[in-house]
């Protein structure tokens, strides 16, 4: 124990006599490992943080486009919808024997870089995540009225708005949109608490609401625009539908026909208001009367594949369903390899920086032989000379460790702004998963494997020492 | 490992041959040796006379390659390299020329891991050390100093109590004044010679200057011991 204790006071003040090397071997441990520590956090959260962001939804269906374009799009709000289904086609998928629940989005516009979500109350009913967990409201409630918009945690915070507040949505995502729905303000009525999804960065309005701020681009009489939803309230079984859709009477076809006439087009890809959006500055959501997917519910998770393929096979138009849990597991695969790539050059970096240390121990070795010399004439045995090699390379990647762990708090702490703004996901602070504990004691290992090169030569070089 | 009785010599060698590699020439060839205990002896010789060599076999850091060597009256080639080790430990001290001590350790720490080493470190070894340091004439300030930071004579003053502190039977000394001036050099001898009178301790002392042979009755040079080496 006294020989232990002796040994560790030398080795300690050995390193700090030799601080200046010393500084930069844990400073070049630290980062490996830090780099280490960090991709292996950033991907075990990728993965938890993929995998929870939707949850309960049995099929996500879209106009066919690829698999994962349709879940980004639909879930993670990135990217834009090349074309969007009908609402006629929804009507009839909601019809499907198997479908328990239906809920339509249409993205296109935004509000100061965050993305507005046209959809329905049922949405704040059906969706979840995690573990099955629905959304719940911080403030306020689900939107009412045609001008009532729910804002997601985040959104409400960077913009700090409250309950009452009222904004203006612009088309498209441009960070810039000199377009402005200014005719149409809108109230905060809810305010949801965070998920650690991308719904925390969005605002939800009814698709009513959306039909109604492009009223203008129909060209159109209101009257026609407020008709073509009358299929969307139904679907709802709004209660306060006669509030806000005072223009009523007709059937859902008569506003899918009044569309039709008003294109004087057959083709849908056609469409002049398709046209019309398209000069709009970063402007892409569909054409009126129509949503850009779909978050299906079915009676039973085991009907998925046969009611995919249904809606596959849909003749009216040309769909994709998919079943969201596969699609993020592909999503997974596609990013897995970049993942594997940098897990391959941090442990490069943390072999490198190892190898580092161990050339810093070789080099201070040449200058340590007198020291050597007489810790042996003192009666100090070889194994001591190994041991306080061994436990000075040790105490090095120590702190090295602690310094990467520090730093890796830090640095989650500080990109996490960061991370929530683009992407809608955080990282959480418990960075001591299973993983990253064997990977510490990996790092220990291998420290150790590696530092027996050096000590095993001042071990032998100590046996060999002579007077001269 | 203690010493056995005191009648036996301090040193004793006997057709003791050295050579570093096998089919090489010897470096050593001492037919015969004795060192009393209480005996101080000064040995002179020149570089390459064989002075190293002879101090790492009395100090068991090497192994002679035939005779016999024996210290204190332990037979040191019967020993493990482990056993060597603590009987250097606790039976021999040693002051170098010059870098005798771990200039990163403070003057306190240095004295007390020799103790540690001779497994006599307890609660009265630190209050020996400072005892000693004191007797050295080493200020109690400079005593948790690091070493590095000591002037060479102060650090040859503080190896003086290191190579004490385990209370040894014999001293080897390598050329400890050879970095030092005259009054230093005489004042770091009669120090010496003091300590040595208190103690009772047998000393091989090595040097290559003739002149400090006057500090001492008995006196032999390398060429006088060791056949191997050729006048020149």
């Amino acid at each position: 124990m006294k020989m232990l204790s002796a040994l560790t006071n030398v080795a300690l003040q050995s390193l700090r006599y030799r601080w200046g090397g010393v500084l930069l071997t844990v400073a070049a441990v630290a980062l490996s490992v830090f780099v280490l520590l960090g991709v292996e956090h950033v991907r075990q959260e990728a993965k938890s943080g993929f995998a929870s962001t939707v949850s309960g939804v049995d099929l996500i269906v879209g106009a066919r486009t690829g698999e994962i374009n349709l879940l980004l799009l639909s879930i993670f709000r990135i990217g834009n919808a090349t074309t969007n289904v009908e609402w006629g086609t929804v009507e009839e998928i909601e019809d499907l024997e198997k479908v328990a629940w239906l809920v339509p989005i249409t993205l296109g516009d935004s509000h100061k870089n965050f993305r507005v979500v046209g959809t329905t109350q049922d949405f704040f009913e059906r969706y979840q995540y995690g573990r099955k967990q629905p959304l719940v409201f911080d403030k306020g409630s689900q939107f009412e009225a045609l001008q009532d918009v729910v804002l997601g945690s985040r959104a409400a915070t960077e913009l700090a708005y409250q309950l009452g507040d009222s904004l203006v949505l612009s088309h498209g995502m441009a960070d810039t949109s000199f377009t402005h729905h200014d005719e149409l303000p809108f109230n905060v009525v809810g305010i949801l608490e965070r998920s650690g999804t991308p719904i925390d960065n969005a605002l939800f309005v009814s698709l009513e609401a959306i039909d109604a701020i492009h009223d203008d681009e129909k060209g159109g009489p209101h009257e026609e625009h407020e008709e073509s939803h009358k299929g969307h309230e139904d679907h709802d079984e709004h209660e306060s539908h006669d509030d806000h859709d005072e223009h009523e009477a007709h059937e859902h076809e008569e506003s899918h026909k009044s569309h039709e006439d008003h294109d004087e087009h057959e083709s849908q890809d056609d469409h002049d208001e398709r046209g019309a959006h398209d000069d709009h500055e970063g402007h892409n959501h569909g054409p009126i009367g129509t949503v850009t997917a779909l978050l299906v519910g079915l009676e039973s998770p085991a009907f998925a594949l046969q009611v995919q393929r249904s809606i596959n096979e849909y003749q009216g138009e040309a769909l994709l369903a998919i079943l969201p849990g596969v699609a993020l597991a592909q999503l997974w695969e596609l990013i897995g390899g970049v993942e594997s790539t940098l897990r391959g050059i941090s442990i490069l970096v943390f072999i490198s920086s190892i190898f580092g240390l161990n050339a810093m121990l070789l080099a201070s070795m040449r200058e340590r032989r007198r020291e050597v010399f007489v810790l042996r004439s003192i009666g100090a045995p070889s194994w001591f000379i190994l041991a306080l090699l061994l436990l000075e390379s040790l105490l090095i990647v120590t702190v090295g460790i602690a310094t990467a762990l520090v730093g890796l708090f830090g640095a989650i702490a500080a990109i996490n702004g960061f991370l929530a703004d683009q992407i809608g996901v955080t990282l959480s602070m418990a960075i001591f998963s299973e993983a990253s504990v064997i990977a510490i004691g990996l790092i220990y290992i291998s420290s150790v494997f590696l530092s027996l090169f050096p000590a095993v030569q001042a071990y032998r070089a100590s046996q060999n020492i002579s007077w001269s | 490992m203690s010493t056995l009785e005191n009648t036996t010599p301090a040193v004793y060698l006997s057709e003791v041959g050295f050579v570093f590699d096998q089919g090489e020439e010897r470096v050593l060839e001492i037919p015969s040796w004795e060192v009393a205990r209480s005996e101080r002896v000064f040995l002179q010789g020149e570089s390459g006379s064989g002075k190293s060599t002879l101090l790492s076999i009395l100090s068991g850091m090497f192994v002679p390659s035939s005779g016999q060597v024996s210290v204190l009256g332990t037979e040191l080639s019967a020993l493990s390299t482990r056993e060597r080790d603590r009987f250097r430990a606790g039976n021999i001290g040693f002051v170098f020329q010059q870098f005798n001590l771990i200039p990163y350790l403070s003057v306190l720490d240095n004295i007390l891991l020799a103790a540690q080493f001779g497994e006599i470190a307890d609660v009265s070894s630190r209050a020996r050390a400072e005892e000693l340091l004191i007797k050295v004439n080493l200020e109690v300030e400079l005593h948790g100093r690091p070493a590095g930071q000591l002037s060479i004579g102060q650090q040859q003053r503080v190896a003086i109590v290191r190579a004490l502190i385990n209370s040894p039977e014999l001293l080897l000394v390598d050329e400890p004044t050879s970095a030092l001036d005259h009054r230093n050099r005489d004042s770091f001898l009669n120090l010496l010679t003091e300590i040595l009178d208190e103690s009772g301790c047998a000393m091989v002392f090595v040097s290559h200057d003739p002149e400090i042979g006057n500090y001492f009755e008995n006196k032999l040079t390398m060429l006088d011991l060791n056949k191997a080496v050729k006048a020149v």
